[in-house]
């Protein structure tokens, strides 16, 4: 239910209404732990090439430039019934990754091997079958605010997750919304983009892509909205299909974008 | 457990040798002359006979049995006038006691109801009584006189956060408290997210708090157990009293249904917050509402001289809804029925049914969806207790208890056009908690005292249902369908307890304590300061009961006439199977929770150190406890040693109560505490485009320390024959210290090229007025 992801996303303003609070920025001593890389691995359905992202954690006091991961080694292999196709990605700009044509074929399976600096990891990611985005309005919410409703039938006879990109005159939304189908498999579906950042006013340029993830992918984003708004006291690096300690995540998704400005 | 036994048999051995003689028992009723309310914990003493006594049971019952002879009872407590009665034992006999309150002539009011020197003498340890009297004169936040909160300034217990009323006892987390209203059990027992409690004080007529070794009847929770009892209501005359605050006001009714038979009380609270958000010109706050409402309940009525029957009943609800579209209530309603039996002279029965219900519904509104998820814990309970009060030396209970548990996890309900299918109830979960117990009190000779008991606790978890087993991926590997009542899985857990003391003279004691308690039903909450929708799930094949073993060793003396009481007690805890969840597990609405959990062990040690004033004008506490409590748990931390949540390495607490006259009274409380054990990042990555935390340790981290001082004036007004009231001023956080309730770390608002911490602080500076009144 999207339920969930708004729950999470309107807690903070609650806790305004609620507690009239006051904050201040203060200095508090973090460890820096040693950098780890960052995988940011995406197949999609939408005609483009794979594009694989490599850079290094930072410590907390660093600006927030991160280290491109160079000269590493990205291999795709898609399996498509007995089909095997490997891909070779080409580093196009420092730390970023492209395989040289095309790819992305709903319910393919794509596994992912990177070496870098002599450690080697993998994940393996199913590209679910694609879900499409019917329509879409503005839904007044939470007093007189709009806020995006998507509206998309869920097939029943697949397990689906789904997950909301959001972008707002050029800037990403930092709330996660993100679905699983556990009380709505093969409902129709209305899920109403509300959070902190999300409420649209006229003439804003707003860019909403719905995606279907895998199950993994979806744990990996659920697990990482726990983290966010102090949901959780005890927030832990999010649960990823990637091997040997990586940060970051490998999905194969299918990808629907609406485009428009508000009136 | 081989010597405990031996123990017992001595006990009973000696018992025997001292019946041989002729004895006759005095017994009867201890109860307040003004308002006939029964006064639990009365000592009764014998002038005759130093050193020899008894107390009042919790009903106002006591029982002594001496060899025939004239004699002249002493009733002597605390507050009230005492009364010398001669009897002539020569038969079995009834003295019924009415004692005069003192509270007319100025007097300090002592912060115990206790015989002098009953901390030095009596077995039991770590158990703290709290006066009302002194609850209600010390500083409070928003004018509401709390129990709860005043528990958290003794050594041992720990506030779980700002303004919260969940507490920590000797390390153990907040859902291990076993906190009983009228025997029922509250399973939250927070209103407005922890910053009132769900007890309203003028109900209240007294609470005991057992941090150490807590005695056979209590059991179902590991670390404490916090036993309310609510007042009987006045049997002479009618009263109505009440308090007007800034943000909540409160009634109370009493009187007698049948006078000196039977009496009621009721009493109301209501908060009044959402007045405010009225006043805002945000539309969102405007139409959003907060408050919360509770209600007290209590008759009582003596059939005959053997049998008295009460009904007590609680009932309370939160409400915050969020500009229609999003609304959040929870609550408890209990009830309790009870009958007290006289046997005869030495044997006192009580037997309760009681009925408790928690439940809180999450609403959602759009214009689509119209969707609610009702959640509930309904416990069926019977119980049934004797007394047997055999001589001066010796007095035993035995009991039994059985409560049926139904949890619903979540029910859901949606309109059509939300697009949800409601007919995927969570699945209900039913379990069976019965036990057995015995205990005695026992005062083998002039130094010697000694509380011991034995209590079997059983749980079964019931069907119908289907039940999971996991493999340790936490995937289900294969499903038990069980019937309806079927017992799918059965624990038994012995529970032994003792504490004894060891007077070395009339003020100065050693004690020592053991206990073993059982936990079946356990709170799964990751959230920072607990929530309302924190989920209990019962003990099941996977799920094992936690149990806890605690070790105490005590010091106690009192000096200057006693008016100074000081102990300092040390005890180790450890705790086997508590629960935790995985990295990143998924706890909301998810039938298969049991494969999210890892299971582990913990231990907590600590020393606490109390000087307490109980004597003067001025009177008041300092204490100091020095503690660790940490966890290990398989999958956490690499399976290593980390320090617990509520582990706090010190905390120190002053309270002072000075009586400047009978009309002004001043107090203030000091508190403070290392901050907590915190997991904060030790790097950070970006993905998607947006910065995350990475983590490297559980816990690894400390909050700020933390430290208030809180303020109170207390001004009553000139008593008049049918009118008395008084004013109360509070200040908390009297210096505005800028108290940490959560660190987060973020996008810097100042610069985007990076990132800050920032610390958000609750309360600075919270003034409030409250008036209280009462009408005889």
């Amino acid at each position: 239910m999207i339920m969930k992801s708004i729950l999470k996303n309107i807690f903070p303003i609650l806790a305004v209404i609620v507690l009239a609070s006051c904050e201040k920025k203060i200095d508090y001593d973090l460890e820096s732990a040693d950098p780890k890389i960052v995988i940011e691995g995406i197949v999609n359905d939408g005609g483009g090439p794979a594009i694989v992202k490599l850079t290094t954690s930072t410590p907390f006091d660093a600006s927030n430039e991160y280290p491109a991961v160079t000269g590493a080694s990205v291999v795709i292999v898609e399996t498509i019934g007995d089909v095997v196709n490997e891909f070779v990605l080409n580093e196009t700009t420092p730390g970023i990754y492209e395989s040289a044509v095309a790819l992305g074929t709903p319910g393919a399976s794509y596994h992912l091997t990177v070496t870098s600096d002599g450690a080697v990891y993998e994940a393996t990611s199913v590209m679910p079958l694609r879900v499409e985005i019917a329509e879409y309005n503005l839904e007044e919410f939470f007093g007189d605010n709009l806020f995006v409703n998507i509206g998309f039938s869920d097939p029943a006879e697949y397990e689906n997750f789904y997950k909301f990109k959001f972008i707002r005159n050029d800037t990403i939304s930092e709330s996660l919304f993100i679905q699983d189908d556990v009380f709505t498999n093969g409902f129709y579906n209305n899920s109403l983009l509300a959070g902190q950042y999300e409420a649209v006013l006229p003439g804003d340029q707003v860019w909403v892509e719905m995606q279907t993830i895998d199950e993994n992918v979806y744990n990996y984003w659920y697990s990482l909205s726990l983290n966010i708004n102090d949901a959780t006291a005890a927030p832990a690096n999010p649960v990823t299909n990637l091997s040997n300690d990586a940060l970051g995540y490998f999905s194969a998704q299918t990808s629907d974008i609406i485009e428009f400005t508000a009136p | 457990m081989k010597n405990f036994g031996i123990l017992i048999l001595l006990v009973f051995l000696a018992n025997a040798q001292a019946c041989a003689q002729t004895k006759f028992t005095v017994s009867g009723s201890i109860k307040d002359a003004n308002s006939g309310e029964t006064l639990l914990g009365a000592p009764v003493g014998v002038q005759e006979l130093p050193g020899t006594g008894v107390i009042s049971n919790e009903y106002g019952f006591y029982s002594l049995t001496l060899p025939s002879g004239k004699y002249t009872l002493v009733f002597k407590y605390a507050g009230y006038t005492t009364q010398l009665i001669p009897v002539d034992l020569t038969a079995n006999s009834t003295v019924n006691v009415n004692l005069v309150d003192e509270a007319s002539t100025l007097k300090a009011v002592e912060i115990t109801a206790e015989k002098e020197n009953s901390n030095i003498t009596q077995s039991q340890m770590g158990v703290e009584k709290l006066d009302m009297k002194e609850v209600n004169k010390l500083p409070v936040l928003f004018g509401e006189k709390d129990i709860l909160k005043s528990i958290q300034l003794l050594p041992g217990v720990k506030s779980a956060g700002e303004g919260n009323s969940g507490y920590f006892v000797r390390g153990g987390s907040a859902d291990q408290n076993l906190i009983l209203l009228d025997e029922a059990l509250v399973y939250n027992a927070s209103h407005l997210l922890g910053f009132f409690s769900t007890f309203n004080s003028d109900a209240i007529k007294d609470a005991t708090l057992y941090k150490g070794s807590m005695p056979a009847q209590y059991g179902g929770r590991l670390s404490s157990a916090l036993d309310i009892k609510m007042n009987d209501g006045n049997a002479k005359s009618y009263k109505i009293g009440g308090g007007i605050g800034l943000i909540s006001s409160r009634l109370s009714v009493e009187g007698p249904i049948v006078k000196d038979k039977g009496s009621f009380l009721m009493t109301g609270r209501r908060t009044y917050a959402d007045v405010f958000l009225a006043a805002s010109k945000d539309e969102t706050i405007k139409s959003s509402s907060l408050y919360f409402y509770d209600f007290n309940l209590k008759a009582n009525y003596q059939l005959n001289e053997k049998n008295r029957i009460f009904l007590s009943g609680y009932s309370g609800r939160d409400v915050l809804g969020v500009a229609d579209a999003f609304g959040l209530d929870w609550g408890n309603t209990t009830a309790t029925l009870r009958w007290n039996h006289i046997l005869n002279d030495r044997w006192f029965s009580n037997t309760s049914a009681i009925f408790s219900n928690y439940s809180y519904n999450i609403g959602f509104n759009t214009s689509t969806i119209d969707l609610d998820i009702i959640s509930k814990i309904r416990d069926y309970n019977i119980k049934q207790e004797w007394q047997f009060f055999q001589s001066p030396n010796h007095s035993f209970r035995f009991g039994l208890n059985a409560i049926h548990h139904t949890i619903t996890p979540g029910d859901i309900e949606a309109s059509d056009s939300s697009g949800i299918d409601d007919s995927g109830d969570l699945q209900r979960k039913y379990a069976l908690e019965t036990a057995a117990y015995f205990s005695g009190d026992s005062k083998l000779n002039s130094k010697i005292n000694i509380n011991y008991g034995f209590r079997l606790s059983s749980f079964s978890a019931l069907g119908d249902g289907n039940f999971y087993n996991y493999n340790a991926k936490g995937e289900v590997t294969d499903t038990i369908v069980a019937s309806q009542n079927e017992f799918v899985k059965t624990y038994f857990v012995p529970e032994p307890r003792i504490s004894g003391s060891y007077v070395l003279d009339e003020s100065k004691s050693i004690k020592a304590g053991y206990s073993r308690t059982a936990q079946y039903l356990h709170l799964i909450s990751n959230s920072t300061s607990g929530s309302p929708t924190d989920l209990w799930i019962p003990s099941s094949q996977n799920v094992k009961p936690q149990i806890g073993d605690q070790y105490s060793l005590g010091y106690f003396q009192n000096i200057k006439n006693n008016a100074f009481q000081l102990s300092a007690e040390v005890y180790y805890k450890d705790m086997q199977n508590q629960i935790d969840y995985k990295d990143g597990a998924n706890t909301q609405a998810n039938e298969l929770l049991e494969g999210e959990l890892l299971y582990g062990k913990g231990r907590a040690y600590g020393i606490e150190f109390l000087v307490k004033k109980t004597k003067g004008q001025f009177t008041g506490w300092a204490g100091y406890t020095l503690s660790r409590t940490e966890k290990q748990i398989d999958g956490i931390n690499k399976g290593e040693w980390y320090a617990a949540k509520q582990d706090r390495t010190h905390e120190v607490t002053l309270v002072g109560v000075y009586d400047v006259s009978e009309r002004l009274s001043l107090s203030a409380a000091w508190i403070y505490y290392t901050g907590n054990a915190v997991t904060f990042p030790s790097g950070k990555y970006n993905v998607d485009g947006i910065n995350y935390l990475q983590y490297t340790e559980r816990n690894g981290y400390r909050m700020p320390a933390y430290h208030r001082l809180d303020l109170s004036v207390t001004l009553y007004n000139k008593k008049k024959e049918k009118f008395e009231s008084s004013w109360n001023f509070s200040l908390y956080n009297a210096y505005g210290r800028e108290n940490a309730f959560t660190i987060s770390f973020r996008d810097d608002d100042d610069d985007p090229t990076r990132t800050a911490a920032y610390q958000t602080t609750l309360f600075k500076w919270i003034p409030s007025v409250t008036y209280n009144f009462l009408f005889k």
